[in-house]
């Protein structure tokens, strides 16, 4: 079983599937699945060869040469790949090899179906250094600020960019690198044979590169690599079945081992759906995790109030004026205007359908502003997409939570982190201490109620001038509720304009500076609590709601 | 004149097939949201042992056919038990490479048990000369082709729109999670829908076999691809835009092979995927989600 | 960024540690395996086997093929062994399967050599052995194939690289001349398959090139007629052919879509002589073409019927072996391969204790020297790039069966 291991074109092979894996493990990461792979891998082969057998170049600028084509034909993937989604981008990608593959069979320059021929030969070495460095630099890539976005976007790319992400940027960026290394790997597959032909690089390869990754785990680095080992040791080995000296009806082991490859790929798909190796799994391996976790607790406990953020002045935090909008014949929001100072709570009241979670929508830039302005401070915010707006501060949670599930509650929060720009950092004990959770803990593995004050927390982190919090107290029973008007209040005290929707009126009224009550799409009344209590209208279009628990 | 007819109808059967085919695969996606990469195997093992079977027992046609009928509904019923039931509904990627596996088993047991070789049977299935209708050249084999493609789309859709059955099809594919609670039993809708995914599969495939007479063991592969990359281009979970997109691609399919584009000739359903992606990003008659 | 040097410390080493172990691949003094050490002064322990690389398709597309190959190098090493071996050696296969994978047969390849063989037989396709062939040098190992016919594989060899079968200039210099001869052509439409890399390098280099040579001329040379690989319909093809002129027709194609092609120019009229290449003569071409096969010509490196002790012994043979019979016409290749080597080994006086660098050279000394061996294929030269120079068998197809190409 270990003398595999001694077949130098076996280890060749073996570090080329890992590295390939790496690869797609790079583009995968922002939740991009992409078939187009092998097309990369061919066109790197060909960059490679051609330089090399038509120019003479030497090893450094073959690779180099490779990985720029590469990136340069996945410049225009990329961008396509952001105007689709789910099943359509895997499928578009999978184009993608088709095309690059025929292109190639069809361009007689670099030798057409026939291929090129008498490229400078590499070895194993070669390819363990390219793999090691790429190892590394792909590690630093995930454990750095940029990693931890492209994984958020893997999670949930809308809340990515509520969280002022730059989806669309980081994205592109994925590709582009995933392609760069894949196809530098193409390119040392092509010196390893010393030839290359277009059909080596098909559908097949596309598709073999993406179960290394969905076999091995997509959420850690070590998955892809131990996917593409694991399988490519598991077929050369079935394939030498007779050489071990078992018993004669094991021979089919040998002819049969495509077939025993698919049970295998059933079995684990059915076991561990999201890989062998979890997040989970991978982080228990490791322990030096756990002493850097002790440090973070440690610094949580010694977290005191932060200074304030803002002050609350004569300006306005955010003026909405004259806002509407419609869904095609429906009318959600009609000339709704109000302004909102920092250091101040402000609660959104009005039936379901009155269009509270749309203004919230339109004011953080999920929806377009169609009609009238919104001014934070004294920018307009009108044009901006969502994200720009988070970085400028403004946040907001969501009405049904949306956390990064695959991240720990404090790269939950770090993220939010990012944001803040150049405006003051709230301490990240603090923000931890906020969210009530153990640092460390998967966000997904968290009650509901926890992974909203994960998502409050990381919305704070940013420093906003204004938060957008919609339903935050869904789920929640009376004392928890407590907590969360505790919260709310403490971040008016850091100077925050809250702009709170919730349908629980007692705790709307119990801490609201001001309420505007929407009905239909129209501000009907704004006042503060008491006022807003004993308002006809506001009484007649709840027909009596006012006073009770929700 | 004649040619452009001729190629036309070319185009029509070809499409016939691959709308058949399409289908198969879009009613799984769109009723269980779910994808499956084992069809392409299962039109080939189902048209494989129906050929086998013709040509060692002497089958008539029709139970020729419905051979390959049972063997894909069979078939399509297994890839639910062995792939889709062991990682559950909620999962659509683990599930489809689930179904990667599955195909794997598909294709080398075929392979194994039967060789490499096609199977040939089928030679003269009906027959009666061709007929000339204006300027078509169209032989019984054709037009009972497309008669049974035709029927069968229809019969299809009707029954997703208008049945009991049907209806429970597409309240599976607004909220799984609603079903059960009303006590309409989930995992039979399951079965059925593979089941008749299958069939469709099996019968295209013993369509495709009734022009050629062949089916190789390797055929799977590229005729899954393309069964994929129809119902892409038709939009994901649309019964009308698969049979569009299927007959669509055979039309273009054959006017490229009639101009003759070389090796770009197995590249034309990629091509156009990217095209239309381009323009519509969720397929000719998808919706967002 | 302050987690990463320790999580990835592992990974890196163990890709270090990889590269380290790295021995290059030569290959170590010849293994005995088999021999029994005997502590007690018995008689003799037997020698030492020679072995012999078999990389064939046992699964994948050409597996039907790769059953066929093993059972006639079997029957082919077990005539030898039963006739006392390569003096006094027993000849031992080990069969590697390739999967029709260029990178399997570079690994099998590999694998074989650094177990001793001798030399090995194989890959079966020309995509496989091009792919392999390029590792020859480095190995330093002979190889052989009876049956990838792509042109220019053997000179990626380097010396080391054999092919026991007619390249396609060899095949259509003696087809297209009979052919032409036999129907009076002297103008023909060109038709081949875009999406396989043998035939279509047949199509667009030898067969224009040939074609030339014996006066015939290519009247589509700019406006190809083409199809791909798995094709099923051929409708628009056919109706392309049809609008061409010309005296006759070249098809270039592997069996399943030559049939399909019969049938099809049968159904629109189209009557023309047809030559053929070689890969066409096959169980599927006559099951699918039926007797609508007609004016087929055919070359081919074997002919069954050959009035020849050791062909009909051979014939009879594999027919009792073949579980599925008819046996490709290739497989008789191998047979052939096995013995020359047996006979090369022979005659320079190794046996499976000789050192494996000084038999490997002198087998590929002698294999080049081989002049006129009496193959069940014909008599058989190699050439100084390694080719086989090979007689050509020239049958027809009409109505569906298969007959000799009288004039």
């Amino acid at each position: 079983m270990i003398d595999v291991f001694q077949n130098d074109a076996f280890r060749f092979f073996l570090l080329f599937n890992m590295l390939v894996a790496l690869g797609m493990y790079v583009v995968y990461s922002t939740g991009q699945l992409s078939l187009g792979q092998a097309g990369f891998a061919a066109v790197g082969a060909y960059a490679g060869s051609y330089v090399d057998v038509k120019l003479g170049w030497p090893l450094v600028p073959v690779l180099l040469a490779a990985a720029a084509a590469a990136a340069l034909v996945a410049i225009p993937v990329a961008f396509g790949a952001n105007r689709v989604r789910g099943l359509y981008l895997v499928m578009g990608t999978l184009a993608v090899t088709e095309v690059v593959r025929v292109s190639l069979s069809n361009l007689d320059a670099v030798g057409g179906i026939q291929g090129i021929h008498g490229m400078e030969p590499s070895g194993v070495l070669e390819m363990a250094v390219v793999l090691a460095l790429a190892i590394g630099g792909v590690a630093w890539l995930m454990a750095s600020p940029l990693g931890l976005e492209m994984r958020a976007i893997f999670d949930d790319e809308d809340a990515a960019a509520a969280a002022g992400v730059s989806t669309r940027t980081v994205k592109i960026i994925a590709v582009v690198a995933g392609a760069a290394l894949t196809g530098i790997a193409g390119a040392l597959f092509a010196r390893y044979l010393s030839f290359i032909r277009p059909d080596l690089f098909g559908i097949g390869l596309s598709f073999s590169i993406a179960l290394y990754v969905l076999i091995g785990g997509v959420h850690s680095l070590a998955g892809p690599l131990v996917g593409a080992f694991l399988i490519t040791y598991l077929l050369e080995v079935l394939n030498r079945m007779q050489q071990f000296g078992l018993p004669p009806v094991l021979d089919f082991a040998s002819p049969w081992r495509f077939a025993i490859y698919g049970g295998l790929v059933m079995a684990v798909m059915a076991v561990r759906p999201e890989g062998l190796l979890t997040r989970g799994a991978v982080r228990s391996l490791l322990a030096p995790l756990r002493r850097r976790v002790r440090r973070l607790r440690a610094s949580a406990h010694a977290a005191a109030t932060p200074a304030r953020l803002w002050t609350a002045g004569e300006g306005a935090a955010l003026e909405v004026v004259g806002v509407g909008h419609r869904f095609g014949g429906l009318v959600a929001l009609e000339d709704v205007a109000f302004t909102i100072r920092p250091a101040e709570i402000v609660a959104l009241l009005g039936a379901n359908g009155a269009g509270k979670t749309t203004l919230i929508n339109v004011v953080a830039g999920r929806l377009p502003l169609q009609r009238g302005s919104l001014r934070l401070a004294r920018t307009s915010l009108g044009l901006l997409p969502a994200h720009r707006r988070t970085r400028l501060g403004v946040s907001r949670t969501f009405q049904s939570v949306r956390v990064f599930g695959h991240l720990t509650v404090g790269e939950n929060v770090r993220l939010g982190l990012r944001a803040a720009r150049d405006r003051a950092r709230l301490p990240l004990g603090w923000l931890i201490e906020l969210t009530g959770a153990p640092p460390e803990a998967l966000a997904r593995d968290l009650t509901l109620v926890s992974q909203r004050r994960v998502e409050i927390a990381r919305a704070v982190a940013s420093s906003p001038l204004v938060l957008l919090l919609d339903e935050p107290s869904a789920g929640m029973n009376e004392r928890e509720r407590g907590e969360l008007a505790q919260i709310i209040r403490s971040l008016r005290d850091l100077g925050i304009a809250v702009v709170l929707v919730d349908h629980n009126v007692d705790l709307a009224l119990g801490i609201a500076d001001r309420i505007v009550v929407l009905d239909f799409g129209l501000v009907i009344a704004e006042g503060v609590p008491d006022a807003i209590r004993r308002d006809e209208r506001v009484r007649a279009a709840y027909l009596g709601t006012m006073g009770r628990s929700a | 004149m004649t040619e452009l007819a001729q190629t036309l109808l070319n185009g029509l059967l070809l499409g016939a097939n691959y709308a058949l085919l399409a289908l198969s695969y879009t009613l799984v996606f769109g009723v269980l949201r779910l994808l499956t990469l084992a069809h392409g195997q299962i039109f080939m093992a189902a048209g494989l042992v129906a050929l086998v079977a013709a040509d060692r027992q002497g089958l008539p046609l029709i139970v020729t056919g419905l051979v390959a009928i049972v063997v894909g509904a069979s078939l399509g019923v297994a890839t639910d038990l062995f792939a889709f039931r062991p990682v559950g509904l909620g999962r659509p990627i683990a599930a489809a490479v689930a179904t990667i596996g599955f195909a794997l088993v598909i294709e080398n047991t075929a392979l194994q048990l039967r060789g490499s070789s096609t199977a040939v049977a089928l030679r003269e299935p009906l027959p009666a000369p061709d007929l000339v209708l204006g300027p078509f050249l169209l032989s019984t084999v054709q037009l009972f082709i497309l008669a049974i493609a035709a029927v069968v789309m229809v019969a299809t859709n009707a029954f997703v729109d208008r049945s009991r059955w049907g209806m429970a099809m597409r309240a599976l594919a607004e909220s799984p999670r609603l079903l059960p609670l009303l006590g309409i039993p989930v995992g039979r809708i399951t079965v059925l829908t593979l089941a008749i995914s299958g069939a469709l599969a099996g019968l295209a495939s013993f369509l495709v076999a009734l022009r050629n007479g062949s089916v190789s063991p390797l055929a799977g592969t590229d005729i899954g691809l393309v069964g994929l990359a129809i119902m892409t281009i038709g939009g994901l979970g649309s019964l009308p835009g698969a049979m569009v997109a299927g007959i669509g691609l055979g039309i273009v399919e054959a006017f490229a092979s009639s101009i003759g584009v070389g090796t770009f000739q197995s590249a034309v359903p990629w091509l156009l995927l990217v095209l239309i992606l381009l323009v519509r990003p969720h397929g000719i008659l998808g919706k967002p989600e | 960024m302050r987690d990463f040097p320790r999580r990835f410390v592992p990974f890196v080493a163990f890709a270090l540690v990889f590269a380290a172990c790295q021995s290059g691949g030569t290959p170590g003094p010849a293994t005995t395996t088999g021999q029994a050490v005997s502590t007690a002064t018995a008689a003799p322990a037997p020698k030492a086997a020679i072995k012999l690389g078999v990389l064939i398709d046992l699964s994948g597309r050409f597996i039907s093929f790769g059953k066929d190959i093993r059972e006639s190098t079997a029957l082919a090493a077990e005539e030898i062994n039963k006739a006392g071996g390569v003096n006094g050696s027993k000849i031992e296969l080990v069969v590697i399967d390739s999967a029709g994978d260029p990178e399997k047969a570079v690994v099998g390849y590999r694998e074989l050599s650094d177990k001793g063989v001798f030399a090995v037989l194989g890959p079966i396709s020309s995509g496989e052995a091009e792919v392999a062939y390029a590792q020859a040098s480095r190995l330093e190992t002979p190889i052989l194939t009876g049956t990838a016919n792509k042109e220019g594989i053997t000179e990626i060899g380097k010396g080391w690289a054999f092919r026991d079968t007619a390249s396609n200039t060899d095949l259509y210099t003696v087809a297209l001349p009979a052919w032409a001869k036999k129907y009076n052509v002297k103008t023909a439409v060109l038709v081949f398959d875009a999406q396989e890399p043998v035939s279509s390098a047949a199509a667009k280099t030898a067969i224009p090139a040939v074609a030339k040579t014996v006066g015939i001329t290519i009247v589509n040379n700019d406006a190809p007629i083409t199809f791909n690989r798995g094709q099923t319909d051929f409708t628009s093809v056919v109706q392309r052919i049809k609008g061409t002129p010309a005296d006759g027709l070249i098809i270039m194609s592997g069996p399943a879509e030559a049939g399909l092609i019969a049938r099809e120019l049968a159904r629109q009229g189209e009557a023309r002589p047809i030559v053929g290449h070689p890969a066409q003569n096959s169980n599927t071409f006559y099951e699918q073409g039926g007797v609508q096969i007609n004016k087929w010509v055919l070359p081919s490196i074997f002919d069954p019927d050959r009035n020849d002790p050791a062909v009909k012994s051979y014939v009879a043979e594999m027919k009792q072996r073949d579980k599925e019979p008819p046996t490709v016409p290739e497989a008789a290749n191998y047979y052939d391969i096995v013995k020359m080597v047996a006979k090369v080994l022979t005659e320079a006086k190794i046996d499976g204790g000789t050192d494996v660098k000084r038999a490997r050279a002198d087998l590929k000394k002698g294999l080049s020297a081989l002049k006129d061996y009496p193959g069940v294929g014909g008599k058989i030269t190699f050439t100084a790039t390694g080719d086989a120079d090979k007689t050509v068998f020239l049958f027809v197809v009409n109505g569906g069966k298969i007959e000799a190409l009288g004039n």
